[in-house]
């Protein structure tokens, strides 16, 4: 016994990928694999994309060749995951509908409009909470390393292979535990400081006691900045001039 | 017997679905209590169990906005009924009665009575509970993009704060048009789907 067409599915995971694909092209760019695609935004529609973001955290530098390695690795990754966001919710969609279908035709009757309804918001409200994940977690790993490249770049020019590097915690009410437990001293006022080769480069896992550059979660706004020697925090936390050898990473540990 | 009501799977049926609705009233009103101020303060001793309930920043799982409690932090509670004592009696006398064979019309009335009594009081815990939930409950808001004020970008390199604010446009941007183009995508399934004519108007 049938349910729907293969005509039919073809269609409508046809309108799926459509659907993802406009959304890689607005959050990814215009990536290789979309050239095809790129007809489906519109052509005067202003597009700020995650190779912005990188550059924009780059302090609007051009990329060398590794940075551009990076941020194409990025794009990739971003779009690969977005890819099987894609594929899961248009799967989801045909099987559920074929699967109503199928037992519409064996009880002789036909699909009641709302079930549809129910089944397609149903699956796009997933998707959208799943797409809202790796937008957020990619942006946050985008901007993140952007501004890791080009804190490795300028400690470099200094001579200074491994940066000592804190978090700047936005502290507005919503921050979480996690990040401030992480990302700032017992004070609740210091950054923590870390030496960038101490961070965890992969995503945070629960239990790493120490922050991950990539950013604690997908919304995490806690951001890298990197503390030359001789410099340290005031009283209230606000990076500051001390004096000549003063070692604030050194300083935090005795204490 | 064909005609006969089946008063003891009726009861069954009408006890679960009661059982449930506290439940669910119960729990909803629980996880809004988390966000108070008053668990507010217990959370911060509790920091090394947020620590082991945290989300790992993995793509492609479902992940707390930042500012929420960690899943484990709500778990789901053990079932209560804050009035029990009440609901308690009145389920008593029901068991008692229906576990005679024969059931009398006098009983048959007392008995539509108590599942009266039983329907209002439901009424009124769920109303309590909605009070409750309201007065402690954040509402939702759209999706924003952050303002830097000069205490939140303390410490933050300039192509930062341009960054984060460009990070959350693009964000914002995103799920903006997603509105539309998924709408577009639900209406055009639809409109395939009655091609093929194998869906029903109510």
């Amino acid at each position: 016994m049938y349910g729907i067409h293969s005509s039919a599915k073809e269609q409508i995971t046809k309108l799926v990928e459509n659907l993802f694909d406009t959304v890689a092209l607005r959050f990814v760019g215009n990536l290789p694999k979309l050239q095809q695609k790129k007809t489906m935004l519109i052509g005067f529609e202003q597009n700020v994309s995650l190779a912005n973001l990188f550059i924009q955290a780059m302090n609007n530098r051009y990329p060398n060749i590794l940075e551009q390695d990076v941020l194409k690795g990025l794009l990739d990754g971003a779009y690969s995951y977005i890819d099987i966001l894609k594929n899961k919710t248009s799967n989801n969609i045909t099987q559920r509908i074929d699967g109503l279908a199928r037992e519409a035709r064996i009880s002789g009757d036909k699909i009641p409009q709302d079930e549809i309804n129910k089944i397609l918001k149903d699956e796009l409200d997933k998707a959208r909470s799943g797409l809202e994940t790796i937008i957020a977690s990619e942006g946050t790993k985008t901007r993140n390393l952007g501004m890791a490249m080009d804190i490795t770049r300028a400690a470099a020019s200094t001579g200074d292979k491994d940066p000592i590097v804190g978090f700047a915690v936005i502290r507005d009410g919503s921050t979480c535990p996690i990040c401030v437990k992480l990302c700032v001293m017992p004070d609740n006022v210091t950054p923590r400081l870390y030496r960038m080769s101490e961070l965890n480069a992969g995503y945070y896992k629960r239990g790493d006691t120490v922050p991950s550059i990539l950013g604690q979660h997908p919304h995490c706004r806690c951001t890298l900045f990197m503390v030359p020697s001789d410099w340290g925090f005031d009283k209230w936390g606000k990076i500051t001039y001390i004096g000549i050898g003063h070692d604030e990473l050194a300083k935090q540990r005795t204490a | 017997m064909a005609g006969r009501i089946d008063y003891k799977q009726k009861y069954e049926e009408l006890k679960a679905k009661f059982m449930s609705s506290v439940d669910a009233s119960w729990r909803d009103g629980y996880q809004h209590g988390l966000q108070d101020s008053q668990v507010e303060q217990a959370a911060q001793q509790q920091e090394a169990d947020a620590m082991a309930a945290a989300q790992p920043g993995q793509p492609g799982e479902e992940q707390p906005a930042e500012g929420e409690q960690p899943e484990a932090e709500e778990e789901a509670p053990i079932s209560q009924n804050p009035n029990g004592d009440e609901l308690g009696q009145h389920i008593e006398k029901l068991e008692s009665m229906l576990g005679k064979s024969e059931i009398s019309s006098f009983e048959l009335q007392d008995l539509k009575k108590t599942l009266n009594d039983i329907r209002s009081l439901q009424v009124y815990i769920n109303l309590t509970k909605s009070r409750e939930s309201a007065k402690s409950a954040k509402m939702a808001k759209p999706y924003t993009p952050i303002k830097m004020t000069p205490k939140l970008q303390a410490n933050l390199p300039d192509q930062s704060k341009k960054a984060l604010t460009l990070q959350h446009e693009i964000i914002a941007n995103v799920f903006k048009k997603w509105e539309n183009d998924s709408a577009r995508a639900a209406s055009g399934i639809g409109a395939i789907l009655n091609s093929e004519g194998i869906t029903k108007k109510e």
